[in-house]
This record gives structure tokens, C-alpha cells and sequence, in this order.
């Protein structure tokens, strides 16, 4: 019965999209799509821009809040798992050529304010999470999993990968072609610089740069600073 | 005024209707000689036997030249949308892969000169301005980005403290490896090859070589020849 429903489910969302996906802005595409799309999608708030040529796999997992713009050529992809969830909260904008994939058993969730540049990559199967109003620049790869190869007999592709889960704080800006490494977590308000491949957690309000990443400063003044005052950023 | 604003809004719709009806039409059914026959009247400029493949976007094509033998490939887009300034200016011969960005963002010039190739998915985005010289290799997967952003104020969002603007110039006959980045301010000399996966943050002086994050000059193409010279036998060589 779940089975019957979730196929008629895939059948809908590929009847709506295969339909409405490439309508252009000129022929009302992206108003259609805002009108019709709430009735694939898991939740969808006000005035979404779904510009043609985005690909939404798994919609009955995705859920994007007011105002996400998704321009051509994204795909997103929640199939492969029951679980899976993508969420973009309110103001995401998510570039062209971005793809967000899900994999297994996976929650990505973006926040508020979010930008995600052209042809970034971020993938499960661990959780993906970043903060509010990040700004991740172009060719990003945010890749919450690690092949294993300890066993040099077996092929690598056949011993599995971790999937400890990424984590990026709240206005955090990630340069051009960053890599973020499974199981990171970078904390609220750092700077990572371009090219950099972030390797182990990275604190607060700290400047990161290179292969691996190490910081080289901090964006805290050397007096110690109210914490209170750090704390106004999050209720902006 | 208003009647500027009139012409600017018909051309915009000019455009729109003829990139929508146009841009998908596969190259094999005659799609890039229909295109460069219709888009005449809505670029700046477009010369002769340019090839532009399906799905190649446009966006403010009054602000777009594009030069003689330039070949475009699937998936581009090259938008001067933002600024009634902004100009994007592709010389003779110029190739584009396919899903190349250029976007000039907030009253910018970018520049890519005569016989100069860009490799797939690069991306070039303004607001300061942009030279790319003559016959460069830019390999796929670079960044070419004229803007930093700001970040001195810890308690204010990354997002809303501005960008720096200054400008980036890569001279003549540079090669750029796979999934360099260029940040804003740099400027590239003639003839310098930068490595793969370099992230150049400083001025690079001519006809070196350079490599890493950040980018340092390893070696010299010239040795310790006089650059003057050098450039003078070269010049000879050329005209002979």
C-alpha cells in the first residue's frame, strides 16, 4: 500500500515537473510552477522564483520556505530514502548548475539568507546543515561522507563511506572551490579562503585558509568581547 | 526619461522573445545560423561566423559584443543585467565551453580580448572590471571573481558589510590550470602559466610560474634574462 502510494506520488512529480519544468518566464513558468509545484512539494511558502530547467527529484521531501529562488540547472535530489529531507528556509538563493543531493537516510537543511553559488555541490548520506545568511561561493563541495579504504584487496568503491555529518554555523563565508570534509563543523562567523579543503573543525569567528585548512586569525578583537554582544547577530 | 525607459523596456521585451524562441533550438536543425541571423538586432555588436550552441543564455544584450569567429557552447550564460553601465565585451575568435558564467553584476566592464579560451564551468563575475589579454587558456573549473567580501565587524553579518571592487587584469598568453581562483585586486602579467588549483592573491610579474594557496612564483619562463629584451627578441621574432 505505502509502496502503491509513494509510486503515484513519483508519477505525479514527474507528470507536474516534466510539464512545467521548462516553461519559460515569458510563457508565466515561474508562476505556474509557484502555483502547481505546492501540490508535489512537501511544503512550499510565498513567492518562490523556480526559474525553467530545475530539477526536483523526491518532492514530496523537499520543503522550501518563503521567497527561495532556485535559478537553471539546479537539481535536487531526495530519492533513495523514506527519510531523506532537503529544507531551505525563507531568502535561500540557490544558484545555477547547484546540486543538492540527499543519498540515503539524509536531512539538508539550509537556513535563512543562504546564498549557494554556481555549480556548488553539496551531498550526503550524513546530515548537511548550514547556518543563516552563509555566503558559499562558486564550486564548493560540501561532501558529508568519506570512502573507506583500509582493505587495499577489496575496491574502494566496495568498502562503504562514513557519514558523520557537516555543520556550518551561521554567517560563515566559504571562498571559491572550498571542500568541506565529512564530519566538520565550522563554527559562526568564519572566513574560509578560496581553495581551501577543510579537514577538522574550524572555531568560532576564525580566518582558515590552505590545504588543510589551518587558521591563521581571528576576527574577535584581542580584548576579550562581550558575549552578549556576539549574540545580537543571531537575533538579527 | 520615461521615453528611455520605454525603449529600454521594448528592447528588453525584444530580447526576451527572441532568446526564448530562439536559444533552444537544437544547433543541428540550422539553430546557431538562425540565432546569429536574429540576435544581430539585439547585441551590441555580433560579427561574422559566430557559432552559439542550444540553451545559451543571454540576459541585457544591448550591453554584449561579441567579435568575429567566436564559438559559444551549450549550457553558457552571460548576463550584463544589474547596471545601465555594465558591458561585456568578447574579442575575435574567443571560445566559450559549455556552462560558462559571466556575469557583470553592478556598473562593469569585462573584457575577454581576441582568440582567448575559456574551458567549461568557469565563472567570471564582476563588480569590479575584468580584462582577460589575448589568447589565454583558462582551464575549467576557475574562478575569476572582482569582488572580496568584507568582514572587519564580528557582530554584523559577512552578508551585509559590502564588497571590495578593485579590478582584475590577466595579461596576454597566460595559461590558468584546472580550478585556479583569481580574487579581486590581482593583476596576472603576460606569459605566466599559474598551476592547478592555485589561488593567486597577489600581482604575478610576467612570464612566471606559479603555483599553490596562495599562489608564489616557483620559476621564471624567461630565467634571468632582462625582460625587456626578452620581449623586444620576441617582438622581432613575431614581425619576422
Amino acid at each position: 500500500m505505502k509502496k502503491s502510494n509513494s509510486k503515484f506520488k513519483r508519477f505525479q512529480e514527474v507528470l507536474v515537473t516534466g510539464l512545467l519544468g521548462d516553461l519559460p518566464t515569458i510563457a508565466l513558468g515561474p508562476k505556474l510552477r509557484n502555483l502547481i509545484y505546492r501540490s508535489i512539494l512537501a511544503n512550499m511558502g510565498k513567492s518562490i522564483y523556480i526559474q525553467n530547467g530545475v530539477e526536483l527529484l523526491g518532492a514530496s521531501n523537499i520543503k522550501l520556505g518563503s521567497g527561495v529562488h532556485l535559478f537553471k540547472g539546479v537539481r535536487m535530489d531526495a530519492l533513495g530514502h523514506q527519510n531523506n529531507k532537503i529544507i531551505l528556509e525563507e531568502g535561500v538563493a540557490i544558484e545555477r548548475n547547484v546540486d543538492i543531493g540527499a543519498l540515503d537516510n539524509t536531512q539538508i537543511y539550509i537556513d535563512k539568507g543562504t546564498f549557494i553559488g554556481v555549480g556548488a555541490c553539496v551531498a550526503g548520506p550524513g546530515n548537511v546543515k548550514i547556518g543563516k545568511r552563509c555566503l558559499i561561493a562558486a564550486h564548493s563541495g560540501i561532501f558529508a561522507n568519506s570512502h573507506n579504504y583500509a582493505d587495499p584487496l577489496k575496491y574502494i568503491a566496495d568498502q562503504g563511506v562514513t557519514c558523520k555529518g557537516i555543520t556550518i554555523e551561521d554567517d560563515c563565508w566559504l571562498g571559491h572551490t572550498v571542500t568541506v570534509i565529512d564530519g566538520v563543523t565550522i563554527g559562526k562567523g568564519s572566513v574560509i579562503g578560496a581553495g581551501a579543503v577543510v579537514t577538522k573543525d574550524i572555531p568560532p569567528y576564525s580566518i582558515a585558509v590552505g590545504t588543510p585548512a589551518r587558521v591563521i586569525k581571528t576576527r574577535l578583537p584581542e580584548e576579550s568581547i562581550n558575549p552578549t554582544d556576539l549574540e545580537i547577530i543571531s537575533r538579527n | 526619461m520615461s521615453s528611455k525607459k520605454a525603449v529600454s523596456k521594448w528592447k528588453r521585451l525584444q530580447e526576451t522573445v527572441l532568446t526564448v524562441m530562439l536559444a533552444n533550438i537544437p544547433t543541428k536543425v540550422i539553430g546557431s545560423k538562425l540565432r546569429t541571423f536574429f540576435y544581430r538586432s539585439i547585441f551590441a555588436g555580433l560579427g561574422k561566423d559566430v557559432y552559439i550552441q542550444d540553451s545559451v543564455e543571454f540576459i541585457n544584450t544591448p550591453k554584449i559584443e561579441i567579435g568575429n569567429g567566436v564559438q559559444i557552447l551549450r549550457g553558457s550564460n552571460i548576463n550584463a543585467i544589474g547596471h545601465p553601465k555594465n558591458k561585456i565585451s568578447i574579442g575575435d575568435g574567443v571560445q566559450i565551453q559549455h556552462g560558462v558564467d559571466i556575469r557583470a553584476l553592478n556598473d562593469t566592464y569585462i573584457k575577454i580580448e581576441s582568440d582567448t579560451f575559456i574551458g567549461p564551468y568557469v565563472c567570471i563575475a564582476g563588480p569590479g572590471n575584468i580584462k582577460i589579454g589575448k589568447g589565454c587558456l583558462i582551464a575549467a573549473h576557475s574562478g575569476i571573481f572582482a569582488n572580496n567580501h568584507n568582514f572587519t565587524d564580528p557582530v554584523k553579518y559577512i552578508a551585509k558589510q559590502g564588497i571590495t571592487r578593485k579590478g582584475i587584469v590577466i595579461e596576454d598568453d597566460c595559461w590558468l590550470g584546472h580550478g585556479v581562483t583569481i580574487t579581486d585586486g590581482v593583476t596576472i602579467g603576460k606569459g605566466c602559466v599559474i598551476g592547478a588549483g592555485s589561488v593567486v592573491t597577489k600581482d604575478i610579474p610576467p612570464y612566471s610560474v606559479a603555483v599553490g594557496t596562495p599562489a608564489k612564483v616557483v620559476k621564471s619562463r624567461i630565467g634571468d634574462r632582462e625582460l625587456v629584451n626578452f620581449t623586444d627578441s620576441i617582438a622581432k621574432k613575431l614581425v619576422d
